[in-house]
């Protein structure tokens, strides 16, 4: 076996593995660090569509309600209208 | 009699060497293992087969096409290494594939901190590529840059990309580097327990994460895209892996192709792991074998594996310095990939403190990190050394 002394490892060897051990390692961090942007700003979108469209089909609901009510109003009144008629004393 | 005498002398009988002998043997020890103890048997069992195959004498299974200067004089599993992995290198794609459609995004998504931990995970995979570098200090050219990279990979604890990469950079310790990755993944139990303790304290083991938010199907289809894009914008080189994890999950994710999900997550997945696995094992041939560089890369995997659980479980309590709603430091380990066992490993230790602490969701954030961390790793590797 034929060990080296230091210049074993060549400095260009050296700087190309710092050069890629640099790019290597950033590359990746800042990769996963978009993807995680990324992840939040879907998770927040998703929020905001969710409580949207939750406020949207509660006011639907509350303007179905206030449909049936008010349709509930008119047929009342329209039954007591009739109902009068039928018990309107004078044309009896 | 001359007759008998060319008989004799080609049977394997009298053409076996001790190396030989040994590998059968080692062969036959992770068969015993993947059978009796259920070792990673999907990967360890063919392996196994594969080495005491190939180290039967005069077999030739492993004669490539190229060693032997026309197809009908290559070995089976020569052939399939040949077009599988040294010349079009589709395998370890295909099984990316697979891995796609069985992967769940969901806990990445609720939680996306802990991609981080993914990210601080891959700093096995540096520090081994620096100790195979650094060794050339004590014996010159024992690895090149390339060699070094294949390496370091194995910290990716991902036994597909570091195929993948081994057979790009260096095909030539392919078959060590694979068995060595699937080797040190099985034994994640036993790697990762003693350095998870001795990095955490009690009360660290013992924090409960708040569960994460529910994640829509859309998102789970969005993210994955998303990933794709971005990845692929900025290493290109790690476009087989990533598009084929990504177009797997799509599959699943958008439930209109069960068919194709089902095809890539069981049949395609499993040939591709016969014929891998199988492969991978006839690569480790006697005289490959015995020689220093692979009890080297045998340390230096395990360094990175060491390194990465680390890397991870220090990169959690850090943030857990910053963070409000603290993490389980335990977590932190499963960004070495080695899916889904790393995360089982977290969840295990954790409830060995705590049984009603669930970390298992929690940790296939990381866990799925950890992939998409080391096939970017893999990806730059390749565009700077390949």
């Amino acid at each position: 076996m034929k060990f080296g002394s230091i210049g074993a490892i060549s400095e260009t060897l050296i700087n190309q593995s710092l050069i890629i051990t640099a790019i290597g390692a950033g590359t990746t961090v800042c990769l996963l660090i978009t993807l995680m942007i990324s992840s939040f700003l879907m998770g927040w979108i998703s929020k905001k569509l969710i409580s949207r469209n939750s406020k949207i089909a509660q006011d639907n609901h509350l303007d179905t309600s206030d449909k049936n009510r008010a349709l509930a109003a008119v047929i009342a009144a329209y039954i007591l209208k009739y109902s009068n008629d039928s018990y309107d004393v004078n044309k009896v | 009699m001359s007759e008998l005498v060319t008989f004799l002398n080609s049977t394997g009988l009298f053409n076996i060497d001790w190396r030989d002998a040994i590998m059968m043997a080692v062969g036959l020890i992770l068969v015993f293992l993947a059978i009796t103890k259920q070792w990673e048997p999907y990967e360890l069992l063919p392996i196994g087969l594969g080495i005491l195959i190939v180290n039967l004498p005069l077999t030739g299974v492993a004669i490539s096409p190229s060693e032997s200067g026309g197809t009908q004089g290559a070995g089976i599993f020569g052939v399939i290494f040949h077009y599988g992995l040294s010349f079009w290198n589709i395998l370890p794609p295909v099984i990316f594939l697979g891995i796609g459609a069985l992967t769940d995004f969901g806990p990445l998504i609720s939680n996306p901190k802990t991609l981080l931990l993914g990210a601080a995970a891959q700093v096995g995979i540096f520090v081994a590529f620096w100790g195979a570098l650094g060794l050339n200090f004590f014996k010159e050219d024992i690895f090149s840059l390339g060699e070094a990279a294949s390496i370091g990979i194995i910290g990716g604890a991902d036994g597909p990309t570091t195929i993948f990469l081994s057979a790009n950079l260096a095909p030539d310790i392919l078959g060590i580097t694979a068995v060595i990755a699937y080797t040190y993944m099985a034994a994640v139990p036993f790697i990762q327990p003693p350095i998870m303790k001795l990095l955490t304290t009690k009360k660290e083991r013992s924090i409960v994460m708040k569960p994460g938010r529910e994640v829509s199907k859309t998102e789970k289809m969005i993210f994955p895209i998303i990933a794709l894009i971005i990845i692929l914008l900025v290493v290109p080189k790690a476009a087989p892996l990533i598009s084929m994890l990504v177009v797997g999950n799509l599959f699943k994710e958008s439930g209109v192709v069960p068919r194709l999900t089902s095809a890539a997550s069981n049949e395609l997945l499993n040939i591709a792991t016969i014929l891998l696995m199988l492969t991978v094992g006839t690569q480790l041939q006697a005289d490959l074998v015995f020689r220093l560089e692979t009890v080297l890369i045998l340390v230096l995997g395990l360094v990175a594996f060491a390194a990465g659980t680390t890397g991870g479980i220090l990169f959690a309590k850090f943030m857990n310095l910053f963070l409000k709603d603290k993490i389980n430091p335990l977590i932190g380990s499963a960004g070495v990939s080695a899916v889904p066992m790393a995360a089982r490993i977290s969840h295990h230790m954790g409830q060995q403190e705590n049984p009603n602490n669930f970390l298992l969701h929690h940790a296939l954030g990381p866990n799925v990190a950890g992939v998409i961390g080391s096939a970017v790793v893999a990806g730059v590797f390749l565009s700077l050394i390949g």
